[in-house]
């Protein structure tokens, strides 16, 4: 993962908890719908390392 | 891949939507956007056209709410076009308190641009990620209407297909775009978007188109 992608990641967990990835997944759909599909991807990545956080703080 | 427990409410949606083409014939086009089947915004397109001007006004709309956070995203963009080339460009992107805008015209050998995420130049043939004209998948490059980046595109023809609109048949020809993340559209015969489709994190996001067909604009 990116540090932009593990850096926006945090912030939405932080802010939002595991709420975090589906918020990430609207941004990524908004970006495709607009055809910004470097974006939309960018925000699936971010959704996808929101989940690892969730999923590393539940094994811990 | 993603996985969601959480129950998602999206608000009913109000929205106008409109957009207006150059070249191509007028009309309008209005797509509902479901997410896993459910509504989270509209798509619309309106094209006029005037002194062989034709204006295309694109307008997405997308709100809801995750647990008890809402969100917003809107995105208006007025494209002039004189016949096939894009002659000037404006748009406004908000995402919640996030404004994004890119305005651009031609002006002698360039398409001189003026965004959020990009100044500088770009060829007069460049084309707006506006996925109305089915012309733009032709395309190596675009002009992305959220901030005025430069984007390459890469669109390969999946094959021919028959979508239900309006409880009829429709042959389409569905191409899909390889970019970063994947996006299916499809165009009938005429050259008329009826189709949208994308996955994000393994949900379904998938267009419906809710005007008639015949009304639609086409890029002949």
């Amino acid at each position: 993962l990116t540090d932009p992608v593990r850096h926006a990641a945090r912030l939405l967990f932080a802010q939002y908890g595991d709420d975090g990835a589906i918020i990430a997944v609207m941004r990524a759909a908004e970006a495709a719908a607009a055809g910004d599909l470097e974006l939309a991807d960018h925000w699936e990545s971010v959704g996808q390392a929101v989940e690892d956080i969730e999923g590393g703080q539940a094994d811990a | 891949m993603l996985k969601f427990v959480k129950a998602l409410s999206f608000a009913t949606l109000s929205t106008v939507c409109m957009t207006d083409i150059a070249m191509a014939a007028p009309g309008r086009t209005d797509f509902e956007i479901l997410m896993n089947g459910r509504p989270v915004g509209r798509h619309v397109v309106t094209v006029t056209e005037a002194a062989g001007v034709t204006t295309a006004r694109i307008a997405i709309d997308m709100s809801g709410r995750v647990g008890p956070i809402g969100f917003t995203y809107y995105h208006r963009c007025e494209e002039q076009w004189r016949g096939s080339q894009l002659i000037s460009l404006n748009c406004t992107d908000r995402e919640n308190r996030s404004t994004k805008t890119v305005s651009g015209s031609l002006v002698g050998t360039n398409f001189v641009i003026n965004g959020s995420g990009f100044r500088g130049n770009a060829p007069t043939n460049i084309l707006p990620t506006s996925w109305w004209r089915s012309s733009t998948l032709r395309q190596a490059r675009a002009l992305n209407t959220r901030d005025g980046r430069l984007s390459s595109l890469s669109a390969t023809r999946v094959g021919t297909e028959t979508l239900t609109i309006g409880g009829a048949p429709v042959q389409a020809t569905h191409y899909r775009i390889r970019g970063p993340a994947t996006t299916d559209l499809w165009y009938d015969a005429t050259g008329r978007w009826v189709g949208n489709a994308f996955r994000i994190a393994g949900q379904s996001f998938v267009y419906r188109k809710l005007t008639p067909l015949a009304g639609a604009p086409r890029d002949s």
